[in-house]
């Protein structure tokens, strides 16, 4: 299959990419849902989910690297067979397709309620999906050079105003260390592991690397950087700045947290720290939406995979208006949360037994 | 008259003239451009056929000049034949009127035998003329050719050929100092409309024996010399193939300026991004060359295009390399702030005032909103009516006189911008927004990315003016997306911010390291000798 606009990627640009698409939408709403499962202990969730995850992360790249100059649509019919790995790419699909509906939705939702709130979702929605469209039908190269340029500058504006709130952060509220058992915290780090949806995406750019040798260690350095340097400050300052109670009470506990910042130009800084994960979603979305369109050619054996991102445009465009209800965009985030739990944990275990059954690795 | 129109109409192979003399290379000249507007038609040994072929194929103008002659004492008849407006005559009369008239009489008259005539014409060729470079060749458009780039032809009764005489000469503007691309420190002059003058300029500078000049023909109609330049070891095979290839596919009327040529071989054309440089300094032409590009230089312009550019070479001037590295960084870190206030400021200025006052100090709103009281327009209907009249201002300043222009700038800005404030139609603020984008566009060294960059501020404006805040980055995320999706000759358009070239991105970007740190050339350019300099001052 003819890869359109797709050039090899350093590893600069792989480390980026990984790191852009980890990050994704759940980084401003993950700390309720845990809050609410594991209480003040959710950051030993991190770290648990930090191990899980990275045992699926790790049996996906040694699947990839195994088979580094086949896309995965080639190495799944090679590994399984051709009904069974387009019955398992529908699924991929499938699951891509719901994730990048959620992500969507909830972005849109907090547009809507912190920036133009009489513009309906489905313009909210329109504007991105158009954008992201746009930049997908370049290609791959242009979407990771995106993420080059923004992926950086996002971060540097996230860590900033979360520095920005640490004097108002008590630590005492993080008390009492595993106050409830281990039970709670292991608990919750299986419905985080499902939360980190962008781990098997990024399995897919494997084909495309310059040098397969760097792989695993970048993208565990990588990982290792978001769980460590990320998630886990973004967890504890939510829950030292507001408490468990305040923060499970919240839509978006990070910009609540991020609202408190007070700098003499702006007000309501929420706003800024919008602006950058606005981007950081954005290039998450162009980047599946790519991923989408070249799987989604690779099984029907399209040469052109620029019209199957124009064709997903209304479909997700669809998928984003459908849920009427936060109840809807709650049973929706449930499902793909699942559904990533076993896509990116339980999945590639018996698909690893196989490779080593077949003497692939 | 049935002959010659057979004869042309017979596409004969092209032939290599055989001698070269003086400072054509007619190796790269015997390509001609354009097939759609002539064949290639063998010489006759008759004169008077061939100065009808050439009467036929000029056509009847007045400053076409024929003088006929015999030369020496024979009777062999020859012709001369120059264009009155491009030939310097008294080069023309001592080069070669003069010896085919009187020094060939002393001597011994040939026989008209096949042999002797072409003893002749080689004596004439070899010994006789004395202009600086001549040229000897069978083929006929490359002599028409030469004849309308102010060069003579000399036809001999009896020979199938034509001797092409470099008596080119007419008035050209001297060396000046450059208008577009001012610098304080820096050499003063700047390119002129002669190709000669200009190759001259960069020879002068970089007096290596691997610089290459290679000229070549473009256009149908109005052909014109392109001067490829480059340092062989310096340049990249790639890009430069590219060049010649491009240069090459033209196949256009004319190109009457190196502009045209920009447009024809870049390959973002729908891109206001300028993905080739211009400029009209040989300084910093020679200073491209030696970071591994490929100059462009045509005739008639003074203008030279590089290639390839990428988007942060744009924001550097020649003089950035003279000064001192600390403060062309400051000076460069201005000048990226400026250009993102260029684009930015009055969008963000419509988004926060229209959609998010929230968002500003309490303090900050009150002021603004009080100056905009009484404004009947929306903010965004204000900013694009001063943006209007700030293009419209410079539009007219460029198009008059130089005094004329800069009364219509005080007009403008004074007495409009004072009587529109005083009329209740703008607020004072707007007046300071659209200033300081105006100022800060024309920081950007290049002039049209300056143009590019600033029109941009236009579809800005309608995007947060639409959607706020969301809508300018929603607005900036395609304007990246397009520059990210760009190449130049093969080059990332953001190399290398992306890809990302952590050694040149300290270097030579958005500050400028010390010389004695960019001891190496720009990988994404260069070809062979990646070794800028080597620091010796230890040993």
């Amino acid at each position: 299959m003819k890869v359109f606009g797709a050039e090899k990627l350093s590893t600069i640009q792989w480390f980026i990419a990984l790191l852009g698409v980890f990050v994704e939408v759940q980084v401003i709403t993950f700390s309720a849902p845990l809050a609410q499962a594991a209480g003040t202990d959710g950051w030993i969730s991190i770290i648990l989910a930090f191990f899980i995850t990275g045992g699926g992360l790790y049996l996906w790249l040694r699947l990839a690297l195994a088979y580094k100059d086949k896309f995965l649509t080639e190495w799944l019919q090679d590994l399984l067979g051709k009904p069974i790995a387009l019955l398992l790419t529908l699924g991929l699909l499938l699951y891509w397709f719901l994730w990048i509906v959620g992500v969507n939705r909830t972005y849109a939702n907090l547009i809507q309620e912190l920036m133009l709130q009489t513009t309906p979702i489905p313009v909210l929605a329109l504007i991105a999906i158009f954008t992201a469209a746009y930049a997908a039908r370049h290609g791959l190269s242009p979407v990771i050079r995106l993420m080059e340029l923004m992926v950086p500058i996002s971060i540097v504006i996230f860590f900033g105003l979360l520095l920005a709130v640490m004097p108002q952060v008590q630590l005492a509220r993080l008390l009492p260390v595993l106050g409830n058992g281990i039970a709670r915290p292991l608990r919750a780090s299986l419905m985080l592991s499902g939360e980190l949806q962008g781990l098997v995406a990024v399995v897919a750019l494997v084909p495309f690397l310059k040098r397969h040798d760097q792989a695993l260690k970048t993208a565990f350095l990588s990982f290792g950087l978001l769980m460590f340097f990320l998630v886990i400050p973004t967890f504890l300052i939510t829950i030292g700045f507001m408490g468990v109670e305040t923060t499970v009470a919240q839509r978006f506990p990070l910009l609540t947290v991020t609202s408190a910042v007070r700098v003499p130009v702006l007000e309501r800084l929420e706003g800024v720290f919008a602006i950058g994960w606005i981007v950081i979603v954005f290039l998450t979305t162009a980047y599946v939406l790519y991923l989408l369109a070249l799987v989604t050619a690779a099984a029907l054996g399209a040469k052109d995979q620029r019209h199957i991102v124009t064709a997903l445009v209304p479909l997700l465009l669809l998928g984003i208006s459908l849920p009427g209800s936060e109840v809807a965009i709650d049973t929706l985030s449930q499902i793909t949360a699942a559904a990533g739990f076993v896509v990116i944990v339980l999945l590639p275990i018996p698909l690893f037994g196989l490779a080593r059954l077949r003497g692939k690795l | 008259m049935f002959s010659i129109i057979k004869r042309r109409l017979q596409r004969v192979k092209k032939q290599k003239p055989k001698t070269v003399v003086g400072d054509i290379n007619i190796q790269q000249q015997a390509k001609l451009p354009g097939e759609r507007v002539r064949g290639i038609d063998k010489l006759s040994r008759s004169l008077e056929d061939n100065i009808a072929y050439l009467k036929e194929s000029v056509g009847k103008s007045d400053d076409l000049r024929y003088r006929r002659f015999q030369v020496g004492d024979s009777d062999i008849t020859a012709v001369v034949v120059w264009v009155d407006s491009l030939t310097d005559e008294d080069r023309l009369v001592r080069g070669v009127l003069e010896p085919l008239l009187f020094q060939t009489r002393e001597a011994p008259p040939p026989r008209l035998s096949k042999g002797g005539i072409l003893q002749l014409w080689t004596t004439l060729r070899d010994k006789a003329l004395t202009v600086n470079a001549v040229t000897d060749t069978k083929d006929f458009d490359l002599a028409v050719i030469q004849l309308l780039s102010g060069r003579s032809l000399l036809f001999l009764e009896g020979v199938d050929r034509v001797l092409i005489l470099s008596t080119q000469g007419w008035a050209q503007r001297g060396i000046e100092s450059p208008v577009a691309d001012q610098t304080i420190r820096g050499p003063r002059d700047a390119f002129t409309e002669t190709l000669k003058v200009n190759v001259a300029q960069i020879r002068r500078r970089l007096r290596d024996p691997k610089l290459r000049v290679k000229l070549k023909r473009v256009g149908a109609r109005g052909v014109n010399d392109i001067a490829l330049v480059y340092v062989e070891d310096l340049v990249n095979p790639i890009i430069l193939d590219t060049v010649k290839k491009r240069l090459d596919a033209i196949d256009v009327d004319a190109v009457l300026e190196s502009g045209y040529l920009e447009q024809l071989i870049e390959e973002n054309w729908l891109s206001p991004f300028p993905t080739i440089l211009s400029t009209e300094r040989p300084d910093e032409v020679a200073g491209q060359i030696l970071e591994g590009r490929v100059a462009l230089l045509t005739d008639n312009t003074p203008f030279a295009v590089i290639a390839p550019a990428t988007f942060d070479s744009l924001f550097h001037a020649s003089e950035d390399y003279y000064q001192k590295w600390q403060l062309v960084s400051a000076i460069r870190l201005f000048r990226f702030a400026a250009t993102m206030a260029a684009i930015f400021i009055p969008a963000a200025y419509v988004a926060l005032t229209t959609y998010h006052q929230g968002m500003l100090p309490s303090k900050l709103a009150i002021a603004i909103s009080a100056t905009r009281q009484g404004v009947p327009l929306p903010a965004v209907g204000e900013a694009f009516l001063m943006l209007f009249l700030l293009e419209l201002l410079r539009e007219a300043g460029v198009r008059l006189p130089t005094p004329l222009g800069q009364t219509i700038g005080i007009v403008g800005g004074l007495i409009i911008g004072t009587a529109a404030v005083q009329a209740g139609l703008i607020s004072d603020l707007m007046v300071i927004i659209v200033a300081t984008t105006a100022i800060s566009s024309f920081t950007i060294p290049d002039f049209e990315s300056a143009l590019a960059l600033r029109l941009l501020a236009f579809p800005m404006l309608v995007a947060a003016g639409s959607f706020g805040l969301y809508g300018l980055t929603m607005a900036i995320l395609i304007m990246f997306i397009h520059l990210a999706a760009m190449k130049s000759f093969g080059v990332p358009y953001l190399v290398p911010f992306a890809p990302m070239k952590p050694r040149a991105l300290l270097r030579d970007t958005i500050v400028r390291a010390p010389w004695m740190s960019m001891k190496r050339r720009p990988a994404f350019f260069t070809g062979g000798d990646r070794d800028r300099m080597d620091d010796r001052r230890d040993s």
